[in-house]
């Protein structure tokens, strides 16, 4: 009896979990990078719903296949790729998320600033310096400067990830 | 009759206890109610990273306090924060050197930043052209890697930072990531590859070096760095000689030693998901391993030397990771468009 008493008590709570509202479970995840586009259907070739900066929080409503179907801060929904969003909010390279950091006074460039423009372009002048004082040839310090030169547009990089079915074009489930 | 019974005591136990706890209830309705307005992402908490942000590399704390006690001229670019705090505020020359002291320490305790990485690997990737035949300069070529390359960096874990590919005209089959996203692949490396999924194996384990960070970690674990304690752009600039003789360390470990061979080990594992995720078939880099070993012995390469065993890697791809990529055969290995891609250009 007292046995049976229990289990309904453990039932009885399971049932008020299950009982609790969806939302409250709903995973939250943060858009990965720039110009991310949320579209109406779970296809890249449906129409685009939104498109997102990196860090912008989503809410994910249902999932099928690659896709997840996702609540924008706006109240907006849409599929969004499942690789294109992290569980994590993105971190900003430079500051880390230390305190110890900040406490110590660093300020530093943020990677975002880095890839996208002014702050840190090309070689830094200490490691050219120190290619010239192991006298390695100003050919593979150009090289570096050439690599570092080469750029991908995202829509080139978009036509091959479609010609190749890959990322979000893939066919498979 | 019996099971309307039974559903009846169960009905009025099952209010007798809503009755006893209604409270309780109350409590925890409220609270589920009540908790995503306190915590808003409370479901993306990740433990993992949360111990990324705290691992403090081995010995530091000790370094910094050698460091401490070495005289040091004063940085400029790092007087703010609780830096020259004792002076600012008058305080007596013994409580403005403990707050200094503790500042750097505090600073010491912190991961390499970004800025100082990239100027790492810039001196890295110098060296390594000059070590590996220089660059292959063929654009189209060139463009195919940076494009597959770029395609796996955008779905990796570390997709905020830029990343930057280059083929080295070397015959020997190499690849080698530096810190801060460069990445190299040979010529003879290109040549062995047969499809584009290998390539996007071989990519992916690479930029898995990068953003697992291993060469940073491999070099903050280092005996022989033990007096660095500040790793900052003001540091190295004002020592060149400091930075001179990581760069060295860095150089030895990639060209000459290798990583430790459990971090080559995640970076197969991660690689392959990696490119997965861009939707390749994730036997891709297993295949290419399959071809390396079959060359081992008669080809010079200090890949060898520098990685574990092609056998021990396919060993280890075979029974941990790739089980878990089951039904994904029809994966695209997209030979064909390797083929067209690369057709002249080896």
């Amino acid at each position: 009896m007292k046995s049976n008493k229990l289990f309904i008590k453990i039932l009885f709570f399971a049932v008020v979990v299950f009982l609790c509202p969806g939302w409250l479970f709903a995973e939250t995840v943060y858009i990965k990078k720039n110009k991310t586009k949320i579209t109406e259907e779970s296809s890249p070739k449906s129409n685009v719903v939104a498109v997102l900066d990196r860090g912008v929080t989503l809410r994910i409503i249902d999932k099928k296949g690659k896709f997840y179907f996702v609540k924008l801060p706006d109240g907006n929904k849409g599929w969004v790729f499942k690789f294109k969003v992290a569980n994590v909010k993105p971190v900003k390279e430079n500051k880390g998320g230390d305190l110890f950091a900040a406490l110590a006074g660093e300020r530093s460039l943020e990677a975002d600033e880095a890839s996208t423009g002014a702050s840190i372009r090309g070689l830094s002048k200490i490691s050219e310096n120190y290619a010239k004082e192991k006298r390695i040839k100003p050919v593979h310090i150009q090289a570096v400067k050439n690599m570092e030169k080469f750029k991908v547009t995202s829509e080139r990089l978009d036509n091959f990830m479609k010609s190749g079915k890959l990322g979000e074009y893939s066919e498979m489930e | 009759m019996k099971w309307n019974k039974g559903k009846i005591t169960l009905m009025s136990m099952a209010i007798k206890i809503l009755r006893k706890n209604f409270l309780l209830f109350l409590a925890i309705s409220v609270f589920w109610f009540i908790l995503p307005a306190l915590v808003p992402s409370s479901a993306a908490f990740n433990f993992g990273d949360l111990l990324k942000e705290l691992e403090v590399p081995e010995k530091q704390q000790t370094q910094s306090k050698k460091k401490s006690e070495q005289k040091k001229p004063p940085q400029k670019e790092e007087a703010g924060g609780l830096l020259g705090l004792g002076k600012a505020l008058g305080l007596d020359k013994n409580t403005t050197n403990i707050i200094d002291k503790s500042a750097r320490a505090l600073q010491s305790l912190r991961p390499i930043q970004y800025k100082e990485e990239a100027a790492l690997g810039g001196a890295i990737a110098t060296q390594v052209f000059s070590r590996f035949g220089g660059s292959y300069n063929d654009q189209s070529l060139l463009k195919y890697v940076n494009l597959i390359g770029n395609s796996i960096a955008m779905f990796s874990d570390r997709s905020n930072i830029p990343y930057h590919f280059a083929i080295l005209n070397n015959s020997q089959p190499n690849a080698f990531a530096a810190p801060g996203g460069y990445i190299f692949v040979t010529i003879g490396l290109l040549k062995k590859i047969k499809n584009e999924a290998e390539l996007a194996g071989v990519l992916g384990h690479e930029i898995a070096h990068i953003s697992q960070k291993h060469t940073l970690k491999t070099l903050q674990r280092s005996k022989r760095l033990q007096g660095i304690s500040e790793l900052t752009m003001a540091a190295m600039d004002k020592d060149p000689k400091m930075f001179s003789d990581i760069i060295d360390n860095i150089s030895k470990t990639l060209f000459e030693k290798g990583l430790d061979k459990n971090l080559e080990y995640e970076a197969d594992k991660i690689g392959t998901e990696y490119a997965f995720r861009v939707g390749y078939n994730p036997s891709g880099l297993n295949d290419f391993l399959k071809t390396l070993n079959k060359i081992q012995g008669s080809q010079e390469s200090i890949f060898f030397k520098t990685h574990p065993s092609p056998r021990d890697r396919i060993n280890k791809l075979s029974r941990n990771v790739l089980p878990n990529y089951r039904g994904t055969s029809a994966y695209p290995k997209l030979s064909s468009r390797f083929e067209f891609e690369t057709r002249g250009k080896l």
